[in-house]
């Protein structure tokens, strides 16, 4: 079955709401059940690359083959989109990448899977390190000890992860953002480490009605999802959808601006 | 003197050298508490201060940042102005800090902005408010209150973000009937008046705004940024309107106003030549005819000029952010051709 991967970059903040709440923050982002990671579910992804397709001027008919009707299954399959990079305050330049083991043992299988590399080794971290190329380090309020003598190591996870970046300039950056901190730590920052806004509507008095809290993924977020064939040709053509406009929209409140992402195209064979 | 202190304990002392202006001013100001006493009273004044020595941002990442904004708002058929704040401007006060009064800082970049939300209100209430549009157009751009059923609005509001580092200085609020505010006393003479600093947003700083029409919205999109222009220029962005902060003057009305007319390169020129020859104007001859303009281009002989049109027709794509990201793959071969020749020279 031939598949490809879409690197998905925030361009703004991101909403892919819970749509319920447990705790201080009114509105949270959807996570995933066992990892507590931030996630977009697969039927959202979906949603939005249908809704895509038919405002590029996709034929309905053709639409209805690739993603379905209620009697008929669609032509692809379209994973969850999982996080890669957290964008996490820091007091050296303005954020840094973060990530962990776990989820680049997971991106390592997700590529081969596609078939798109054969993997890489993933390194380990103990709590309370990080690996990166700078020495002292701020993640928000929490302090970092550099492991020393990794640079080998961080090459082929960097390789990996410029690929799925739309923007070479941003890509470029990752040479002094991109930090791997230990599964837990990480765990922590997808947790707390999200930006949350207070919105509240105001009446012509500029009384405020109501307030809430509303938690997002912020911008330079990095995420990848997986979508499959199960006839040959659906693919090329969600391909030939972001060739000319490599950005979609999804999740929520998207007239305030949030919600894009700048997609890229990663296929077997296909070194770009 | 207060020293800024992260809530775990640390092995160094933190400092902020570049980093993340609003990590360090909600986060390191180690002296949360239920009221806001826990500061003293020259507390707060030197806690703002910390965040004045340098302008907030890294520059790079702000011209990198809005070159990505353009780029969505051009592929999307949207529009952008830049905006110069005349006056103060502060939003987010209403958040929570020991300095009484909290700051709206965008979360990666660590700079001051306003989000598409608070943009998305401003316009609403302008042109409901002080334009009378009729309630069937208000509807149709700006949405459905979220009481009656909901149709979603026509346009959609970017955050506007800042251009460059920021400058940002401390102003005070002296309220003199703080028992008349909090509704427990009528005002009186026996009150005193309580001096609070704050943070804001120096004059002179600029910003992008940017709007993109959703479904058919584009015609409103123009509507909507005459609107937002005039919004920000009487009726003024985030807190303390009342007072006369957070007016914004639009650049464009700026630069015919103020600027002599620009000296013309001699690419300019052929440009202009080029246009008039095929009967387009040089907007249309750049961002429709590209395989034309760049063959055209390759004809010209003379070095120095072909160096100086290749700047103006970089000029041009930069200011629409096609040059990092050209949209279509026509587009891109022109450019790459474009690129290969400045780096021979």
């Amino acid at each position: 079955m031939k598949g490809m991967m879409l690197g998905m970059l925030a361009e703004t903040n991101i909403h892919s709401g819970a749509g319920r709440s447990e705790g201080f923050v009114d509105l949270p982002v959807a996570r995933e059940a066992v990892t507590g990671y931030p996630v977009i579910a697969g039927s959202s992804l979906k949603g939005a690359l249908r809704d895509t397709a038919r405002e590029s001027g996709l034929d309905e008919s053709i639409c209805k083959s690739i993603f379905g009707t209620e009697d008929r299954a669609g032509d692809i399959l379209v994973s969850d989109a999982r996080l890669l990079l957290l964008p996490v305050r820091s007091l050296t330049g303005p954020y840094k990448w973060i990530t962990c083991p776990h989820i680049l043992e997971r991106l390592s299988r997700d590529l081969k899977l596609c078939g798109l590399s054969d993997g890489f080794e993933v390194v380990s971290v103990k709590k309370g390190e990080a690996i990166w190329s700078g020495d002292h380090l701020f993640l928000e309020e929490r302090e970092f000890r550099r492991v020393d003598g990794m640079d080998e190591k961080l090459k082929p996870v960097r390789a990996a992860l410029e690929k799925m970046i739309l923007h070479q300039k941003t890509a470029s950056r990752l040479d002094k953002q991109l930090v791997i901190i230990s599964d837990d730590d990480f765990q922590w920052f997808a947790s707390y480490g999200l930006p949350v806004a207070a919105r509240n509507r105001l009446d012509e008095n500029k009384k405020s009605k109501n307030l809430w809290y509303e938690e997002s993924l912020a911008p330079d977020t990095l995420m990848y999802a997986m979508v499959f064939e199960r006839r040959d040709g659906a693919l090329e053509r969600l391909k030939s959808m972001f060739q000319d406009n490599p950005y979609l929209q999804l999740g929520g409140n998207e007239t305030v601006g949030m919600g894009w992402f700048a997609v890229k195209i990663l296929e077997k064979g296909e070194g770009r | 003197m207060i020293t800024p202190r992260p809530l775990y304990r640390t092995t160094s002392e933190p400092v902020l050298s570049g980093g993340n202006a609003g990590l360090w001013y909600d986060k390191f100001c180690d002296v949360w508490n239920n009221d806001f006493s826990s500061l003293g009273d020259r507390g707060k004044q030197e806690w703002i201060e910390t965040v004045l020595n340098e302008d907030v941002g890294d520059a790079d990442l702000l011209t990198e940042m809005q070159e990505r904004v353009k780029s969505l708002i051009s592929n999307s058929g949207g529009k952008f102005m830049f905006f110069r704040t005349t006056a103060p401007f502060v939003t987010g006060l209403g958040r929570s800090h020991p300095v009484e009064n909290g700051f709206a800082w965008h979360h990666t970049l660590g700079v001051p902005y306003l989000p598409g939300s608070s943009v998305k209100g401003l316009v609403r209430s302008w042109a409901s408010i002080w334009k009378k549009v009729n309630g069937e157009e208000i509807k149709r751009i700006f949405g459905e209150e979220p009481e009656s059923s909901g149709g979603v609005g026509s346009v959609v509001f970017l955050d506007a973000l800042p251009r460059q580092p920021v400058k940002l200085k401390a102003e005070i609020m002296t309220p003199h009937y703080a028992p008349y505010y909090q509704g427990r006393e009528p005002p009186a003479d026996w009150h005193s008046p309580v001096p609070i600093p704050f943070l804001a947003v120096a004059e002179g700083q600029e910003f992008l705004f940017g709007v993109i029409p959703r479904k058919n919205g584009s015609e409103e999109c123009e509507k909507v940024m005459v609107w937002l222009k005039e919004a920000l220029e009487f009726a003024g962005a985030g807190a303390k309107t009342a007072v006369g902060y957070g007016r914004f003057l639009s650049q464009d009305t700026e630069t015919a106003e103020s600027k002599p007319p620009e000296t013309r390169t001699p690419g300019r020129e052929w440009l202009e030549s080029l246009a008039e020859e095929k009967r387009m104007s040089v907007e249309d001859l750049v961002n429709k005819s590209y395989k034309m303009l760049k063959d055209e281009w390759e004809k010209i002989e003379g070095q120095e000029l072909k160096l100086s049109a290749l700047q103006e027709i970089k000029r041009l794509y930069q200011t629409k952010g096609l040059w990092e990201n050209p949209p279509t793959k026509e587009l891109k071969k022109a450019i790459n051709r474009y690129k290969e020749y400045e780096r021979e020279k």
